[in-house]
């Protein structure tokens, strides 16, 4: 029985193969040239490590090190916010209606970005509907764009639909008994909310919340079109150095230090509680 | 009791409304802007017309661009899932050594940059000699869109209750029959919105897509990334609107195709 | 096809037949049949205006067909070169690029023995790449808004308490600090050397009167329109084009920076001959009015001015104006690195 189990799970793997394969050739491999890429120097010659030297003594990408961060870590929260609410809705529909209001959630990504900086300048700006709005009833004009309250809104539309999926999921394999066994025993709903749904759908919130800052690490045209000028994201960095200093060993280190930065997160969340469920097993 | 209830559902109903209408608001703008008669991205148009449609399909390349780019995410999106889904069923269902190890490699292209992607298979991709411009598009977003394949599939594979599968091989059905009959068939909703999500994310992508494309293999991102140093083409506004009309129409299909296919 | 611009279809078919009769000696009809070159431009409208001005009437001429790619790049170049891979014969390239990628050896020289050019002004000449049209860059500002008070000039743009208002510069160093050093008060004759601790200080001053560092050119009329800000650095095009739908912006053309459109062929193209021709078509004075009248930018000859149509030529910076700054890349090509880290450090602080 034993034997068979461990073939069984010999099987398993193998169906993982030909993905991992297909990594191995078409994306380890050239990665492993953007750290070879790193370690050389500005003009050939031998390896060396003075890129990274450079960036972790040059003010500025420790700067910019801290606001990507920031950034990406209040992105997280405040999509977080907008996203899971969507999802709680959506869990409670039936499968038709949940697959219509889908089609809503992913509107956004048909809009390129450019455009759309251009739609939130009508919605937001200071002369925008928004402020016409507000004005109509006295209240003075809000600055909701060019600054990080901007960069919010920017970067969270795009990246709640990758929050609402992993929610969702969550919450459509939490038995309902649970929450009607609750609700019997005379729970409020907000008491049944905060008791049960909430910690219950904390894996898929954990899921997400890794792609979603990961994601957000990566972001750089976003920030740059609805933020402030103090705005500026690692990636930005690595577009510089990459399409206009030409210094590849210096874009290749950046970016280098950004998968560094991913991964550390990625591990630091799958020691959390519920957080390797991205990865698999004990998702509920 | 009662009220309780229903201010709890007014709330949230009121909550999701504004929210929606937050996901909403900039690409009916943009329709709005769309069917403007002037040759500028300006706000409110200054009269009704369709001169932008017409001019997305008459001047050159924005066609050729559109179905590009639907050719490569079709591509892109089948192998990533063929690669992804046996994957996921691998790691959700396996317990081999170095399965977690396996999972974050399977993971990892969201976490490096896509400028540095880009860069080493732009590199990469001329050593060993690929020069069919369209596969480099189609393996690039494989790679791009597997960990959402794999991701999403993987969720939905947990939501599969195992005792189903265990029951149909102690009843004498074959390990690939029960893949076949059984895990599949109630595994449809994910890989339909696994591939949806890798479709939108290879139809959208531009750094990746920018480095590794050859000439004249212009997919509609790049088109719309390379025609902004100097100006954002009004015709973008055109082309969110006949994308986003065209997005709808495609999902209610698949919505109404899901429902026979699902007893929820 | 809609007639986007009337004007346009009759210039082309005028400079055509102009063509077919007095055809230089550079193109022979035929002579190359079947043959295609690999084209790399920004697109948009200056892709289209190209598309009509230069790459039909050359294939009509000679033969060659033209395909064009998307997005001139300066690390594809790169790329390309140095793995023996050159897949683009000609691109369109920035001021800055120039001196850059002929240090680095990504461009092929200009065969002079093809390329006439004797005419065209200097700062359109380079070893390594063709000048074929001039861009203008300077204040951009609202003809509805603060009574139409506007600074025209760089000083005034500078002087926050006599021009009230939000200003907008871009969030690079480049121009960004010629900018500076003529709000600061150097002609523009002496702007370079770039005085860069001065023009640090004068930015330091304008600093609390900038409302935005601006990412992307559009946006820079973008948010003069939608009132996020008032006084913009912009391109005469952009401001063009949005008076053409009426929309209530003006342009001074006043101390304004002055870049040229280089065009070059890929070091190790496998059409040199035909890429030369190329570029030798693209400094003929005749296809440079056509292209000037579709895009807005200027001619590198100076007698050329005049041939232009009156309703685009008053788009045209005035290119023999000594208050008006040519880019000079070369002095950029060696401090491009170091001044944008100090420029991208000074913005976040």
């Amino acid at each position: 029985m034993q034997i068979r189990t461990t073939n069984a799970h010999v099987r398993d793997a193998a169906y993982a193969m030909p993905a991992a394969l297909f990594m191995a050739l078409l994306f380890a491999l050239p990665l492993f040239s953007v750290l070879h890429q790193s370690l050389q120097q500005e003009n050939g010659g031998g390896l060396t490590i003075q890129a990274y030297a450079k960036i972790f003594t040059t003010p500025l990408f420790l700067r910019v090190a801290y606001t990507t961060l920031e950034v990406s870590i209040s992105a997280t929260v405040f999509s977080l916010l907008l996203a899971y609410p969507i999802a709680y809705f959506l869990a409670k529909q039936s499968p038709r209606r949940r697959a219509l209001y889908m089609i809503l959630v992913l509107v956004p990504f048909w809009t390129s970005s450019l455009v759309k900086s251009f739609s939130f300048m009508v919605l937001l700006g200071q002369s925008g509907i928004i402020n016409q709005m507000l004005g109509a009833f006295g209240i003075a004009p809000v600055k909701m764009l060019f600054n990080r309250f901007g960069v919010m809104v920017g970067m969270s539309h795009f990246l709640i639909p990758f929050f609402v999926f992993p929610i969702l999921t969550s919450l459509r394999s939490q038995p309902l008994e649970l929450a009607k066994a609750a609700a019997i025993m005379g729970a409020g709903k907000l008491r049944i909310f905060l008791r049960v749904t909430l910690p219950l759908s904390l894996p898929g919130v954990m899921a997400g919340a890794l792609l979603v800052f990961i994601l957000s690490l990566g972001f750089y045209i976003i920030p740059a079109l609805l933020g402030g000028r103090q705005d500026m994201m690692f990636a930005n960095l690595v577009d510089f150095y990459t399409r206009e200093a030409l210094n590849w060993p210096m874009a290749s280190a950046v970016a280098v230090l950004l998968v560094a930065a991913a991964a550390l997160a990625a591990m630091l969340l799958s020691k959390v509680r519920g957080g390797s469920s991205i990865l698999s097993e004990e998702g509920h | 009791m009662e009220t309780r209830i229903s201010g709890w559902r007014i709330a949230l109903g009121a909550v999701v409304t504004v929210i929606l209408a937050f996901l909403l608001l900039p690409s009916l703008i943009t329709a709005v802007i769309s069917f403007g008669s002037s040759n500028q991205i300006v706000f409110p148009p200054t009269g009704f017309s369709l001169n932008l449609f017409r001019r997305f399909f008459a001047e050159e390349g924005w066609v050729a661009s559109t179905w590009l780019s639907f050719r490569v995410a079709i591509w892109s999106t089948l192998l990533a899932l063929f690669l992804g889904i046996p994957a996921a069923y691998a790691l959700t269902r396996g317990s081999f050594p170095g399965r977690k190890i396996l999972a974050l490699f399977l993971l990892s292209p969201v976490m490096v940059p896509h400028v540095a992607v880009a860069l080493a298979l732009y590199i990469y991709f001329t050593e060993i000699r690929l020069t069919n411009g369209e596969l480099r598009l189609v393996f690039a977003h494989a790679i791009a869109t597997l960990p959402f394949v794999v991701v999403t599939a993987s969720a939905g594979l947990r939501h599969i209750d195992p005792a189903l599968e265990r029951a149909a091989t102690v009843m004498g059905a074959s390990r690939l029959t029960v893949l076949r009959r059984v895990t599949l068939p109630l595994l449809t909703p994910s890989i339909i919105a696994s591939g949806l999500f890798a479709f939108l994310i290879s139809f959208d992508e531009v750094v990746i897509s920018w480095f590794v494309a050859r000439a004249g293999d212009t997919t509609l991102p790049i088109k719309m990334f390379s025609s902004i140093q100097f100006e954002v083409s009004p015709v973008l506004a055109a082309i969110s609107t006949m994308l986003t009309a065209l997005s709808i129409v495609v999902c209610v299909i698949v919505a109404t195709v899901q429902k026979e296919a699902r007893s929820d | 096809m809609p007639d986007l611009q009337p004007l346009s279809r009759r210039s082309v078919i005028g400079g055509l037949t102009a063509t077919a009769i007095a055809s230089p000696a550079y193109i022979r009809p035929g002579w190359a049949q079947g043959k295609r070159i690999v084209i790399v431009n920004s697109g948009g409208a200056m892709g289209d205006a190209k598309r009509k001005a230069l790459y039909d009437p050359f294939t009509k001429a000679t033969g060659i067909e033209i395909v064009t790619a998307s997005g001139p790049d300066l690390a594809k170049i790169k790329a390309q070169v140095e793995r023996k891979d050159v897949e683009w014969d000609i691109t369109d390239l920035n001021d800055a690029w120039v001196p850059a990628a002929a240090r680095l050896g990504l461009l092929e020289k200009i065969d002079e023995s093809i390329v006439n050019r004797a005419d065209a002004i200097p700062q359109s000449k380079h070893d390594y790449a063709v000048g074929g049209t001039v861009y203008a860059a300077g204040i951009a500002f609202p003809t509805n808004r603060l009574g139409g008070k506007a600074p025209k000039t760089w000083p005034e743009f500078w002087d926050a308490k006599g021009f009230p208002g939000r200003r907008g510069l871009r969030n690079r160093v480049t121009d960004t600090l010629e900018i500076a050093l003529m709000g600061d008060g150097v002609p523009a004759s002496q702007v370079y050397p770039c005085d860069v601790e001065r023009a640090f200080k004068a930015l330091e001053r304008i600093k609390p009167a900038v409302s935005h560092w601006i990412a992307q050119t559009a946006q820079t009329v973008a948010l003069i329109q939608g009132n996020e800000t008032d006084f913009t650095y912009t391109y005469t095009t952009r401001v063009k084009d949005l008076q053409a739908v009426n929309v209530p912006i003006d342009y001074s053309f006043k101390q304004n920076i002055l870049g040229i459109g280089w065009i070059g062929a890929l070091k190790g193209t496998r059409n040199r001959d035909a890429a030369m021709r190329f570029l030798a078509f693209t400094m003929d004075k005749d296809r440079q009015v056509e292209l000037s009248n579709l895009s807005g930018d200027a001619p590198t000859y100076a007698d050329a001015l005049a041939k232009v149509d009156p309703a685009t030529r008053k788009w045209l910076p005035n290119i023999a104006d000594p208050d008006n700054l040519f880019v000079n890349a070369a002095w950029w090509d060696s401090r491009i690195e170091e001044l944008n880290t100090r420029f991208k450090e000074w913005l976040l602080t």
